[in-house]
């Protein structure tokens, strides 16, 4: 099996991997009609949150957490391949960091409508929030070490 | 001192860019902070939760409104007020079960839909059952800030006359709450050209467009206040406007019925408003 070229990418993998857990028992849940194991009641509230009308895609009746899944799905393709590429590594890094930064923002107005608007936190959903933001910083990192490489063809790591 | 170590056949090595430092991660994260507190900050600023009373207090209300006695509040007439219809000329408005339809449209922020609705579910009660009503106030930051009113957002209707549909499009912080159909858009575009609301329509015989009466009368009153006035002193300045608006609109509701129930169309106040509304008052 061939060595990660990129090791740290392998987080960005592992995160993926439980943002797609999350999300799929957040779908799983929403077309059972189960209960969600989280509080009720409070400022957690996650049922109020997922059965607002901020829960499903806008126009349609599908739950918020299925683009979650392509998501984290298309990212995880990614940051495996990011991490075994010897070619356009720096190609990938960078859609790999744009996705990711794509989804913060789709993030931000999730967290908008939990805090400003519904004043309640559903805490799966901020679970996926905090793999998506972890996702991005790595990548970012990643993305700026390949570019630095590529800068000063290698020089960088035998300054000393 | 020792010098760096540079692969042999290579030029100085270049100064590290800005973006290789920590400034994008760092900028990255400094964002999300931002945007979390300007959120909470957001969230703050509006309007906190209606303070309603508990449920019980709540039920005891809405009984009041729904089961007032028709003959003595259609006693109050007009209240004073002049009518507030306007007759339009459209294809009938039925429900889904072919009877005539009470279309209301609205939001729970607007002060003119807080006055609006005491009227209407006072009409509503009058011909069937009217249940799942709430109550809450219109919104802290506009004219006529925390008028107290039912809300018709999770509100049930049985009626062997007619039918009932409500759009309440937000909730008192503006935030929004339920959609107009397609078909309810376009009805509202084509009889309410500025789109103001609240929008009644009786069955696309007559509509009314704002309320029947200013909500000023409504300030500073409780909930309670409010029904023990139309209950017990229909003549009150509250209980007078919401009663003579209310009574309007049965008149509209009876002249479109080809078989109205004596209990509400039938007695000498309701006959007079009838005639006015049938001779264009």
């Amino acid at each position: 099996m061939p060595r990660a070229r990129e090791p740290a990418l392998l987080l960005v993998g592992l995160a993926a991997v439980a943002g797609l857990g999350t999300s799929a028992y957040l779908t799983l849940t929403h077309y059972q009609a189960a209960p969600l194991a989280c509080p009720s009641g409070g400022v957690v509230d996650c049922a109020l949150v997922t059965q607002s009308r901020y829960g499903v895609v806008p126009g349609t009746a599908v739950p918020i957490s299925v683009p979650g899944l392509v998501f984290f799905a298309l990212a995880l393709v990614l940051a495996v391949w990011g991490a075994r590429a010897r070619e356009r590594q720096l190609a990938v890094l960078a859609l790999l960091a744009a996705w990711c930064a794509g989804g913060l923002l789709v993030v931000l107005y999730l967290v908008y409508v939990e805090i400003a608007l519904l004043r309640r936190i559903c805490e799966w959903c901020t679970a996926t929030h905090a793999l998506v933001m972890l996702m991005l910083l790595v990548a970012l990192s990643r993305l700026q070490a390949a570019a630095l490489r590529r800068r000063t063809g290698g020089a960088s790591s035998t300054i000393g | 001192m020792r010098s760096g170590r540079r692969p042999t056949g290579r030029g100085p090595v270049p100064p590290a860019p800005w973006w290789a430092g920590p400034l994008p991660v760092v900028g990255v994260v400094v964002v999300v902070v931002a945007a979390i507190v300007a959120f909470v900050l957001v969230g703050r600023s509006q309007s906190p939760p209606a303070p309603t009373p508990s449920p019980t207090a709540q039920s005891q209300v809405v009984a009041d409104i729904t089961g007032l006695d028709v003959q003595r509040t259609e006693a109050i007439g007009a209240g004073g007020l002049k009518s507030p219809l306007q007759k339009v000329s459209a294809s009938p408005l039925v429900g889904p079960r072919g009877k005539p339809q009470v279309l209301y449209i609205g939001a729970e922020f607007c002060p003119f839909c807080a006055a609006q609705r005491w009227s209407l579910a006072i009409v509503l009660s009058r011909f069937g059952t009217l249940s799942g009503v709430g109550l809450t106030t219109s919104s802290s930051s506009d004219v006529f800030p925390d008028t107290p009113t039912l809300t018709f957002a999770r509100s049930t209707y049985s009626s062997p006359y007619i039918e009932f549909a409500e759009v309440e499009e937000t909730d008192r912080n503006r935030n929004p709450l339920q959609s107009p159909t397609a078909e309810q858009q376009r009805l509202l575009e084509q009889l309410d050209s500025r789109l103001s609301i609240p929008f009644t329509d009786f069955g696309n015989r007559w509509v009314t467009i704002g309320s029947g009466y200013q909500p000023d009368v409504l300030q500073g009153m409780t909930w309670q206040q409010i029904a023990d006035q139309l209950q017990n002193n229909p003549q009150g300045p509250a209980a007078s406007r919401i009663l003579g608006n209310a009574n309007w609109m049965t008149a509209a509701v009876c002249q479109q019925l080809a078989n109205p129930p004596d209990n509400a169309c039938g007695g000498p106040d309701m006959t007079r408003l009838r005639a006015a509304l049938a001779s264009g008052a």
